[in-house]
């Protein structure tokens, strides 16, 4: 098991759609600092930078790409699904297409080789979603100053939000739980969600959409639907938590879950059962 | 491209060079912009105590915890028109302060910012002039005068409310002054 998630980590590093993402990313991150509206380009920054008297300087808790409500952070949360998908999501498709899944389980158990994919494919999805965040976060602190934020300015996470108390006490905690346990777990689960679709499509493009489509349609759906459903599904990567008036912790479990438990079921079982010897 | 051993080698060696390069050079940046531009040092005052903030001296002199919009409706009938939004109920913090405008300037009293328990925050801060005029926040120098700060708090705050641990901010860049309640 080891060795053949080993081999489908290299796969994973080598492939240029992964690159091509993070190079996505980097965008982001430069758009995000020195953009038309990045917040080196802020006047207020340049004159608290200047050390007019009285001006507070920007923090990088009011700064940084994960929670500055501006157009960088939420584009690059809306498009997190498709982000977390493109890289690795649709290699189960191209193995098929290819004759490669058929070589690997001549060679290995057929359990073996899925549970590898299926972890390689969560890590790949969390990957690319954290790394521009983390990236971006080491640079705001080359820019920004980082004292305590303080929930009387306003400026930042309500403090409806979960672990709001967190954050204004330890930001740094929160920062780093949000980023591991939220943000990489629903990239991997967005991810999953795309490899999930192998049995379903036949065209890999439509799977690396696959996640992005099903969140817009959850959504969408949800406001049809005559029961509170929408907390629930919800795309909730965002550490600045636009929807926490109405999104508890409860929600996020439920949601990842969901999206864990459907594509780890629907790839494993329909791999297991499936002809592949055609 | 395939690469040689040797190539190989030097590649990986110049990469960890840049690597560690560009590790210093954010270090350095990172202790540059925190020793240019340090955290706030924060100056407190109990109520009663005298602060002195921007040229003016400040001091709290009471607060009342209205959690029932009724009671600012009697008390203050047109606080309460200017502050209610149909359909929410909210308590209201109403926090008494006296301000000795010590500069050669006329003083005009900006926003002041309610922080509780270091999570909890006013939605929209109000001062409001009590005694000196309605309409004017204003104070000549060497005037001094009572205003009351008036907070809109949301209905779930009244319950977590602890005097102890609630303060008003006010922040002058490096310095930021608290003022206590009690």
């Amino acid at each position: 098991m080891r060795q053949i998630f080993r081999l489908e980590m290299k796969r994973v590093f080598s492939s240029k759609e992964f690159w091509l993402v993070l190079g996505v990313g980097l965008l982001f991150i430069l758009a995000h600092l020195f953009g038309k509206e990045g917040i080196l380009a802020d006047s207020e920054f340049n004159r608290s930078i200047e050390g007019v008297n009285g001006i507070e300087p920007h923090s990088v808790w009011y700064s940084w790409l994960g929670l500055s409500p501006g157009t960088e952070n939420y584009l690059y949360f809306s498009l997190a699904p498709l982000l977390a998908a493109i890289p690795y999501a649709a290699s189960g498709w191209k193995d098929i297409k290819s004759g490669y899944q058929k070589q690997m389980v001549m060679r290995v158990p057929r359990k073996t080789y899925f549970l590898a994919k299926y972890a390689a494919v969560f890590l790949s999805g969390g990957i690319v979603i954290t790394v521009p965040l983390l990236l971006d976060f080491l640079l705001c602190h080359c820019f920004l100053p980082a004292y305590r934020p303080l929930a009387a300015y306003g400026l930042s996470i309500v403090t409806d939000a979960v672990g709001s108390e967190l954050f204004y006490t330890h930001p740094y905690l929160y920062v780093f739980l949000f980023l591991f346990f939220i943000d990489f777990l629903f990239g991997g689960a967005y991810a999953c969600l795309g490899l999930s679709a192998t049995y379903l499509l036949e065209n890999s493009v439509l799977i690396q959409f696959f996640p992005y489509i099903v969140q817009t349609i959850l959504v969408f759906l949800c406001d049809l639907c005559p029961f509170p459903v929408w907390p629930f599904l919800v795309n909730k990567m965002n550490p600045y938590q636009p929807y926490a008036e109405s999104v508890g912790a409860e929600h996020y479990l439920i949601h990842l879950l969901l999206f864990i438990g459907v594509s780890f079921a629907v790839y494993l079982r329909r791999g297991k059962y499936r002809e592949i010897y055609r | 491209m395939k690469f040689t051993a040797k190539k190989r080698k030097l590649l990986i060696f110049a990469a960890v060079v840049a690597a560690a390069l560009l590790c210093g050079i954010c270090v350095f940046r990172i202790w540059y912009v925190n020793a240019k531009m340090p955290a706030p040092a924060v100056k407190t005052a109990k109520a009663g105590e005298v602060m002195l903030y921007d040229g003016a001296a400040y001091r709290v002199e009471k607060y009342d915890l209205l959690e029932n919009e009724e009671t600012l409706r009697e008390m203050y009938p047109d606080l309460y028109e200017s502050m209610r939004i149909e359909g929410y109920t909210f308590s209201y913090l109403c926090v008494d302060l006296v301000i000795e405008n010590q500069r050669s300037t006329t003083l005009s009293a900006g926003d002041l910012w309610l922080e509780v328990n270091a999570r909890q925050y006013a939605n929209g801060g109000v001062l409001r002039p009590w005694e000196v005029s309605e309409n004017s926040m204003e104070l000549a120098p060497g005037e001094s005068g009572k205003f009351m700060a008036v907070f809109r708090l949301d209905s779930g705050f009244a319950g977590d409310f602890d005097p102890a641990e609630t303060r008003l901010l006010l922040s002058h860049y490096p310095e930021q002054f608290e003022l206590g309640l009690e």
